[in-house]
């Protein structure tokens, strides 16, 4: 396993309006690996995870400043298009959100508006591979055309990772993906997850403790918009640095 | 009794009135409908009870003898030219057929009946054409039908009675005729194929449709176009401060000034100003079309703003660009709402008369418009000039545009009731 630093983040503080949001964030994300990030509802690390790939432009008043450089490239320069910046950072969301479309058009919506496929049969290649990576494509191969909604709400977001993956980020968030999923999806996404950080560098937002222990190789524990610990996920959880750290995975604050 | 016990019977009592209040809530509820259904039903009513008859019209089969003698006025020989033919006597050889169907009835005094005035002027030119196109017929005697005159037509139809428009001999002609099977109804083709005439059995609708046609084409476009444009730029560009805020507060305002201001900017802005043609389609679209945008503005933007958040940030989180956002996912979610503005006020335009008479569309064209340039008139104009005539004929025709203008607008509330449902998105 490598040691490179894909995202470095130095002393960040974003703002909503006159709300501040993140106080002084400062933490590093490894090259293929998982990193999960917890912390009470509210704590900013939704708001972090979107700081990622500038999701954050979406909302009006948002306003942040520090430096978060992905690769040496600084996320924020005016120089950089967002859009290219998304390609490379892919993002999975807490609710299942499919387009209204077949689920083939939404596997192969990002290579077709990026241009990355040169033939049709290229495409439906592709397309197909990336259902099967996501462990979708033996379960709905008859009803490839048919409407993504049609689907149960863990392969929504399956497909939804699919989606993601066909555009061949180097990065993905996922802002809490079992949120709304029942246990059995769960742990399909979870060890996909665990596949995936084989060659994508994963950051994962999560409610539950369990999961960053679970798949995390390091975890940042937030709280009231302050980054409270950052270290490997095995540390966390058996030897907490912090009391906040502590109190939060023994269930006393949360 | 206890206090307990009161608060109980008290509660009961309560209860009894509620469920009262609820019949009565429901009573009145069933009240209004039927009384909407009963006016529906006598609007209905009336228009079709009046305006079906204008569907068939009567024609007389009559064997006509071209008869040189009285075509020429005693000039005969072997040919004639096309401007002898024009000239000749044809109400003279029509007078002499219809004595020769009338002649043996000796209740009925001839020199009472004018003849001519039984059949319609279209009679003459069928039988002039029939003289150009076909020379041998002269001197022959030939089978045809013609056309009866509007008055006849409307005895028959029973809208005039005895001594208004025709006297007892003309009366009595006609029972006759009719008793011998001469006089038969047949569709009114002429009514779709014509445009505005002085001849009330010679008026069609083909003018006001086509010129209505073309205003609600030309108004989709603009409207659309326009609309979506500055929904799409209000939701999804413009900055949120108070300039903004103002244009919204007034295109609000815009779907609520009369139409008779509109037609009134259009006469002095559009038409006397800019120059665009008096009396036309495209000049009646743009008045229109300034009628149609708040409501479309409306519908676009309530429909775009109901496109759930979380498809435009997946889109966006796929790396879409902001266009790509609004064409591919915000504009196909949204189309649904979009059309039922469009529906909505496209349905209101097709009635709208107090503008277009503004630009003069109020005028008598007897032609189709050749296209969205040439003068006519649209159909709720068509129907006001018929209602307006004093001749007994254009009533039938003035309901039976009525009838023509509805199936119309169903026809299209149909099909946008079918594209509404085959768009939408259900998450």
């Amino acid at each position: 396993m490598s040691e490179n630093k894909k995202i470095i983040v130095k002393d960040v503080n974003a703002f909503y309006g006159a709300k501040q949001a993140l106080f002084d964030v400062n933490l590093h994300v490894l090259e293929k690996e998982v990193t999960a990030f917890i912390g009470p509802s509210g704590c900013g690390k939704s708001t972090f995870l979107r700081c990622l790939n500038r999701m954050n432009d979406l909302i009006d008043i948002f306003s942040m400043n520090g430096s978060i450089t992905i690769d040496g490239v600084e996320v924020n320069s005016p120089t950089l298009d967002p859009v290219e910046l998304r390609m490379k950072v892919g993002m999975v969301f807490q609710k299942p959100n499919p387009f209204p479309k077949s689920i083939f058009e939404n596997v192969a919506y990002g290579l077709k508006i990026h241009g990355l496929t040169s033939n049709k049969k290229e495409l439906e290649e592709i397309v197909k591979d990336c259902l099967e990576r996501v462990g979708l494509l033996d379960e709905i191969k008859d009803r490839l055309h048919d409407s993504a909604f049609g689907l149960s709400g863990g392969q929504q977001q399956r497909l939804c990772i699919a989606r993601t993956i066909a555009i061949n980020p180097e990065i993905i968030l996922m802002d809490e993906p079992c949120s709304a999923l029942d246990p059995i999806a769960t742990a399909k996404i979870e060890n996909l997850i665990g596949e995936l950080s084989a060659k994508y560098t994963i950051i994962i937002v999560t409610h539950s403790m369990q999961q960053a222990a679970r798949i995390s190789k390091h975890t940042a524990f937030f709280h009231l918009g302050k980054l409270i610990e950052f270290d490997e996920t095995t540390k966390i959880f058996s030897n907490p640095k912090n009391k906040k750290t502590e109190d939060y995975i023994t269930g006393r604050i949360g | 009794m206890s206090i307990e016990e009161s608060k109980l019977k008290k509660s009961k009592r309560k209860l009894v009135r509620r469920h009262l209040f609820e019949k009565c809530f429901k009573l009145f509820g069933i009240l209004s409908i039927s009384f909407a259904l009963i006016m529906l039903v006598a609007l209905l009513f009336s228009i079709f009870s009046k305006g079906y008859t204008a569907f068939y019209t009567h024609y007389i089969s009559v064997d006509v003898n071209f008869s040189k003698e009285i075509l020429f006025d005693g000039d005969i020989k072997e040919s004639y030219t096309a401007q002898e033919i024009r000239n000749s006597s044809i109400d003279g050889i029509i007078s002499e057929s219809l004595k020769n169907v009338l002649q043996n009835q000796l209740n009925i005094d001839m020199d009472n009946i004018d003849l001519n005035s039984m059949l319609s002027n279209h009679a003459t030119a069928v039988l002039r054409n029939m003289m150009l196109d076909n020379p041998e017929v002269i001197g022959q005697t030939v089978h045809v039908s013609l056309l009866l005159s509007s008055n006849v037509d409307m005895f028959l139809k029973n809208y005039i009675g005895a001594g208004s428009l025709l006297n007892d001999d003309e009366i009595s002609a006609i029972k006759f005729l009719q008793s011998t099977k001469l006089i038969t109804s047949r569709f009114n083709t002429t009514f779709f194929m014509n445009s505005d005439s002085r001849y009330p059995e010679l008026a069609g609708i083909r003018g006001a449709f086509l010129g209505s046609l073309y205003t609600v084409v030309l108004t989709i476009i603009f409207s659309v176009v326009i609309s979506v444009g500055a929904a799409v730029y209000l939701q999804e560009f413009a900055p949120r401060n108070k300039f903004v805020h103002f244009i919204e507060v007034n295109i609000n305002n815009l779907a609520a000034v009369p139409s008779i201001v509109f037609g009134l900017l259009g006469l002095i802005v559009f038409q006397q100003f800019f120059g665009v043609p008096r009396s036309t389609p495209l000049l009646a679209s743009m008045i229109l079309t300034l009628m149609a945008l708040p409501t479309i503005i409306i519908a676009s933007r309530l429909s775009m703003s109901s496109v759930p958040f979380s498809i435009k940030e997946a889109a966006y989180g796929m790396g879409s660009s902001r266009l790509q956002v609004i064409t591919h996912h915000l504009l196909p979610i949204s189309s649904p709402g979009i059309l039922t503005g469009v529906i909505l006020s496209i349905s209101r335009i097709i009635g709208e008369t107090a503008p277009v008479l503004m630009i003069g569309m109020v005028a008598f064209v007897s032609t189709a418009p050749a296209g969205v340039l040439s003068s006519s008139v649209v159909f709720p104009v068509q129907i006001l000039l018929w209602s307006n005539s004093p001749e007994a004929g254009f009533i039938e025709k003035a309901s039976a545009a009525s009838m023509l203008l509805l199936m119309f607008l169903m026809f299209i509330n149909w099909i946008s009731i079918y594209l509404r449902n085959k768009w939408e998105v259900k998450f």
